[in-house]
């Protein structure tokens, strides 16, 4: 079942290609504008060698990594201190949801105002776009935390970080990852927007120009790339999220399947 | 360590409405000694048991240890071992049972030793490395007698740990416990539904009423600890039986058609 959904999946983006290639030979929509499949492969083999793309993924990539951290720090911390707290979550969960569901774009001239055209203001605006979503995900995982669990705490006498360490992070953890999950993603968005919109380096600024000077197939190769970055990272993430919460499955599985796996 | 409970009263709020879990509790157990705690199903056994744990302060009356009052858990005075066995499903085995001496700053080599120490004890040394989701609700249970057992408590308090086990296992490791708890001159709580269970372990069964929960009768037994599996099979053990048996009764409000030895989940 698995193999044959795969082919489905590559035979639909072939025949895709395959349509695209076709009615630009034919001269049945303009080349020039959405130019065609192997232009697009050649600019991508090509922008490989060109050190001009490669300092701009380098450069966009230490953004979002930037992002990334400053966001997941801040939003790590504000969701604790909000799933910890009922009041905190009362008064603050509805804004914030609101928040999650508006496009931040709309925000984006405020940072361009505060902190330039540049990288900063994409840095600063990737991570406000992963603090929101981390928050209101790590939030959300320690309402997992139960209550059977913190009373083990209490009545072995754990300190106040033990809870956390040993009680409150290992529930929340699905939780954790989820907001971590959510905080590349939109450190990954954040960045790419500002960059589109307010700096001239990085790939959001390199995608402008050459979207600007009609190179569709720079454009698209460009945007290949970071495509492919990002369903690598999606990878990545999803095996460390099987191996860290392994327990889980295990204890899913019964006692019956499950022989000395750890 | 001697404890007594002196006039301890719990009563629930919950929504405007009050629930009388216990009233007017007096009970005084001396060092070592060993107590069974019967009584028909929502009685407040759990309650008591948690008001002499610390973890919830009576409504009223007090809990004397040694000579201070408890006001907050400290598991090398009381330990427990929770009626839904509560192990952290994301530790494995030896790390649940070493939890209360990882809290307590103990190292790791000699909580790891300690842990497996206890496992072995409880039959359960070849699980160290499993998690509690690969063990059955009768080995949780255990592991969860060994989590307090490993912080050498001057008082285990253990609500229904053997209900989950089957007759064979639940004999043999009564025999193994009871040595251990014989040896460390432990003050044991026990609440269960076992007569059998009680009457071979503890030095006094106490009978709880029905709702609110009142210290209704209590039973020496005499035999010294700790008792040989014959004992069972002894005259005396019967006649102790049939006597729990009709006080137990009594205990559900002298309905002669209930059945006290089946309990009633609320
Ligand atoms: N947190 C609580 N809030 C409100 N009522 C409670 C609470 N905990 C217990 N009760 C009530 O107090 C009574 C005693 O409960 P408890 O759990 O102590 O009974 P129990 O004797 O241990 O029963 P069982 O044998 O079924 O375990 C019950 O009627 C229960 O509904
Ligand atoms: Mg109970």
């Amino acid at each position: 079942m698995k193999t044959q959904a795969r082919i489905g999946r590559v035979a639909v983006v072939v025949a895709g290609l395959l349509v695209w290639e076709l009615l630009t030979r034919f001269d049945l929509i303009d080349s020039d504008f959405v130019s065609t499949p192997i232009a697009v492969g050649v600019a991508f083999t090509e922008m490989l060698r060109n050190s001009e793309v490669l300092s701009a993924l380098a450069s966009t990539g230490g953004n979002i990594l930037l992002a990334f951290i400053i966001g997941t720090v801040i939003g790590v911390i504000a969701g604790t201190v909000m799933g910890l707290s009922k009041t905190l979550w009362q008064a603050y969960s509805a804004p914030l949801l609101f928040l999650m569901s508006t496009p931040k774009s709309i925000f984006l001239p405020i940072f361009i105002l505060l902190c330039g055209i540049g990288s900063t203001s994409a840095v600063v605006f990737g991570a406000f776009e992963a603090a929101v979503f981390v928050t209101i995900n790590v939030a959300a995982g320690m309402a997992l935390v139960e209550d059977r669990h913190m009373k083990v705490a209490r009545a072995f006498k754990a300190s106040w970080a033990q809870t956390i360490l040993a009680v409150v992070l290992p529930s929340a953890l699905p939780g954790i990852f989820t907001a971590l999950w959510f905080g590349i993603r939109h450190a990954f968005i954040g960045v790419l927007i500002a960059e589109l919109w307010a700096s001239s380096d990085g790939v959001g600024g390199l995608i402008r120009v050459y979207a600007e000077q009609l190179h569709t197939d720079k454009t698209l190769a460009l945007m290949l790339a970071v495509t492919f970055l990002a369903i690598i990272a999606g990878t990545i993430w999803n095996h460390l999220e099987t191996r860290l919460t392994r327990w889980r499955q295990s204890s899913a599985a019964g006692a019956a399947t499950t022989t000395a796996t750890s | 360590m001697r404890m007594s409970i002196n006039d301890v009263s719990v009563t629930f709020t919950r929504a405007g409405s009050t629930v009388e879990a216990l009233k007017d509790i007096n009970l005084s157990l001396h060092e070592g000694e060993f107590v069974a705690l019967l009584g028909p199903s929502g009685c407040g056994k759990s309650t008591l048991l948690t008001c002499l744990g610390g973890l919830m302060t009576p409504t009223k009356g007090e809990i004397v240890v040694g000579d201070s009052v408890v006001e907050n858990p400290d598991p090398r005075r009381a330990a427990f071992v929770f009626q839904d066995y509560s192990l952290l499903p994301w530790k494995n085995i030896l790390d649940n049972v070493g939890v209360g001496l990882r809290f307590a700053g103990v190292g790791k080599q000699e909580r790891r030793q300690r842990s497996q120490e206890l496992l072995e004890m409880m039959g359960l040394s070849q699980w160290g490395e499993s998690h509690p989701g690969q063990l059955s609700g009768g080995m949780q249970q255990r592991v969860a007698v060994a989590r307090a057992l490993a912080m050498d408590p001057s008082i285990l308090l253990m609500d229904e740990p053997f209900g989950a086990l089957d007759e064979q296992t639940r004999r043999s490791l009564g025999e193994s416990i009871s040595t251990v708890l014989t040896q460390n001159k432990q003050t044991v709580v026990l609440v269960t539904h076992s007569l059998d269970e009680a009457i071979y372990w503890a030095d006094r069964v106490i009978v709880m009423s029905a709702r609110p929960g009142r210290v209704m009768a209590e039973v020496q037994i005499r035999q010294p600890r700790p008792r040989p599996l014959e004992f069972i099979a002894q005259e005396d053990f019967a006649q102790l039986r049939s006597q729990l048996f009709l006080m137990l009764n009594e205990a559900m409000g002298h309905d002669q058609q209930a059945n006290p030895l089946e309990p009633q989940r609320a």
